[in-house]
């Protein structure tokens, strides 16, 4: 392991003045009470044919949150979210306590989500009582040591984010060394908290910036956040990635997440450990009306019901204008449910999207053996440096450790293509492949041809 | 042929939206401008600053959130305070919060000392049909 002084500063760390009035272990006497079926790990074992669904949603002041907690349940959410905001995001607990406190006063939603630590774990834990839900943890943190404390604390079992994925889609500046390293904090606490029964969930968020990030590049960054968490003791870990607009990609991308976690778990020797596969309704710029908006997450539900993902992260019908009020939800919930199960059963798998499988899995594992490759380096540091070096790289990252050389255009199909490979190093025959889909559009660089690439969903009516 | 025009470009603000920063970049560089990016999340200092450094011969600031109003009032003055009197300023994206006619919000950044300003543009082209010309002379 990799932090053998774990439970030193794990007790450094509780002295935190956000933290020390709590008991160590009081998360482990909450969670022993807990009933299994708010383990979000217990949850996924006993799913049926229908992807669970999970909406967004963070609010400042603790009553909105429960009413849309209450609403969200009331409306047919397997999965609670609690989406966190940005200042307590940024490790800025004082700014989050402060405009806390002013939306108190005023009754204003002063920020962008729910403060967790400004509230605290104790009445956290009463947002969900009465629900028999698993919450999950949604934030975007480089630094997410405390807050994952005080969500355990609270009772919450699913932890989203990672080193890489919470860092550089993130953040400008926090180094991306510490940002994994962190994250080991976090992976082993997780670890620490679970039981055989009732591991504690984690999860990589693998929408990443949403933009013309190629689908390679996502299963490169999931299976690597997978085998940072294993590292640490992990159990229960889900993968994930985003609509892409492009359905035959979806389809392919999902296959290929499956089996490139499944060989490189077996590589490193893992058995124990359950991959669970989440899909995010698109996650780029969402159409202003809502009847195509409507459409759009309709078949986001179809993309999820046929790849079988175990759980699918829903838009609503408002996206486009601003925060969504929990009716929009509640439909959205419905719709996607709906649209999921008229599809229940169905694979549609056909000779194009398994060649696209093989396409993204080849270039996937190519990219984490090169990766891996460095002899004696821990892999946290093997990917830091993977990073610098543009290796791993994430098209419009503003992260300033990130590369931002890898650049992709649309095909004729809406696939996602490499034009420029930047210091990826991918094998010469994906390269060519990408090519030549791309065709005559391989040598467009237009702004406008980027700009429509990126808005598909809004300038052209998805084409 | 003389020295390359030199643009720097930025995101002014709390702003963290780069996907345009980054399009602008790239659009910039291949229209054969030398382009220094200080990315999202600049303070007007940042940009003066930088631009010294770079020795620009444009600034062109973005603000996407509609906040920029409270970043960029005194901007002019600054540039001028740090000897850059002769720097061409522009600004573009979303300037104003809410509603309000296109041509009274650029007229507003006008005001206040920029070369050019463009709210909510179709896209990038008039930006680079002007530069074109205020390259020229």
């Amino acid at each position: 392991m990799e932090i053998p002084d774990f439970l030193l500063k794990r007790k450094i760390l509780r002295n935190h003045p956000l933290l020390r009035d709590i008991s160590d272990t009081a998360a482990l006497d909450f969670l022993a009470k807990l009933s299994p079926e708010c383990f979000a790990s217990v949850a996924y074992s006993r799913r049926g044919a229908c992807p669970y669904l999970q909406p967004r949603g963070g609010f400042s002041l603790w009553e909105k949150q429960r009413d849309l907690t209450v609403a969200l349940a009331a409306a047919g959410a397997d999965f609670i979210p609690l989406t966190i905001d940005s200042h307590t995001r940024h490790n800025d607990y004082d700014r989050a306590a402060r405009l806390l406190h002013k939306s108190e006063e005023t009754g204003e939603n002063l920020l962008n989500g729910y403060p967790l630590l400004a509230h605290g774990a104790i009445s956290t834990r009463k947002l969900f009582e009465g629900l028999n839900k698993p919450v999950s943890l949604r934030h975007g943190t480089p630094d997410a040591r405390i807050l994952v404390e005080a969500a355990l604390d609270a009772g919450i079992t699913e932890i989203e984010g990672g080193g890489i994925c919470y860092c550089l889609p993130y953040s400008r500046a926090y180094p991306i060394d510490r940002a994994i390293l962190n994250w080991q904090y976090v992976d082993r606490l997780c670890a620490e908290m679970s039981s055989v029964e009732r591991p504690i969930h984690r999860e990589s968020f693998g929408a990443l910036t949403a933009t013309m990030v190629p689908p390679f590049m996502v299963v490169v960054i999931q299976v690597l956040e997978l085998l940072l968490a294993v590292q640490q003791g992990v159990k229960s870990f889900a993968v994930s990635f985003s609509q892409t607009g492009s359905m035959t990609q979806d389809l392919a991308t999902a296959l290929a997440l499956r089996r490139v976690a499944e060989k490189e778990l077996a590589r490193v020797g893992v058995s124990d450990v359950v991959t669970r596969l989440v899909f995010h309704q698109w996650m780029g710029a969402f159409p202003h009306d809502r009847v195509k908006a409507e459409a759009l997450i309709a078949q986001g539900a179809v993309i999820a019901a046929i790849c079988n993902a175990d759980k699918v992260v829903i838009k609503t019908r408002n996206e486009a204008i601003g925060v969504p009020d929990p009716q929009s939800n509640a439909d959205a919930v419905v719709m996607t449910r709906y649209a999921m199960q008229l599809c229940s059963g169905h694979q549609l798998l056909g000779d194009d999207v398994v060649e696209e499988m093989n396409a993204i899995a080849f270039a996937a594992s190519y990219v984490i053996e090169a990766v891996c490759n460095l002899d004696r380096t821990p892999l946290w540091d093997c990917i830091a440096r993977a990073v610098r070096g543009g290796h791993i790289d994430i098209p419009f990252a503003p992260h300033r450790e990130n590369a931002n050389r890898l650049w992709a255009l649309r095909d004729s199909y809406r696939s996602i293509r490499v034009a420029n490979a930047g210091s990826v190093p991918l094998p010469q025959s994906f390269l060519r492949r990408e090519r030549d889909k791309l065709g005559s559009r391989a040598g467009d660089a237009s702004l406008n041809r980027m700009l429509n690439d990126i808005l598909i969903m809004v300038r052209d009516n998805g084409r | 042929m003389s020295r390359q025009f030199r643009l720097l470009i930025g995101v002014i603000g709390n702003d963290i939206h780069i996907v345009a920063n980054i399009i602008l970049a790239r659009g910039l560089r291949q229209s054969g401008y030398a382009v220094c990016n200080i990315g999202v999340n600049s303070t007007p200092l940042d940009f003066v600053a930088a631009s010294a450094e770079f020795e620009a011969d444009v600034v062109i600031v973005s603000s996407i959130n509609g906040e920029a109003e409270g970043w960029v009032s005194n901007l002019r003055l600054a540039f001028n305070a740090a000897g850059q009197n002769k720097i061409l300023l522009y600004i573009g994206g979303n300037l104003a919060v809410g509603n309000q006619p296109k041509k009274l919000v650029e007229q507003r950044y006008i005001e206040f000392g920029f070369d050019r300003a463009y709210h909510q543009p179709p896209n990038f082209d008039v930006l680079f049909d002007d530069l074109a010309t205020d390259l020229q002379g």
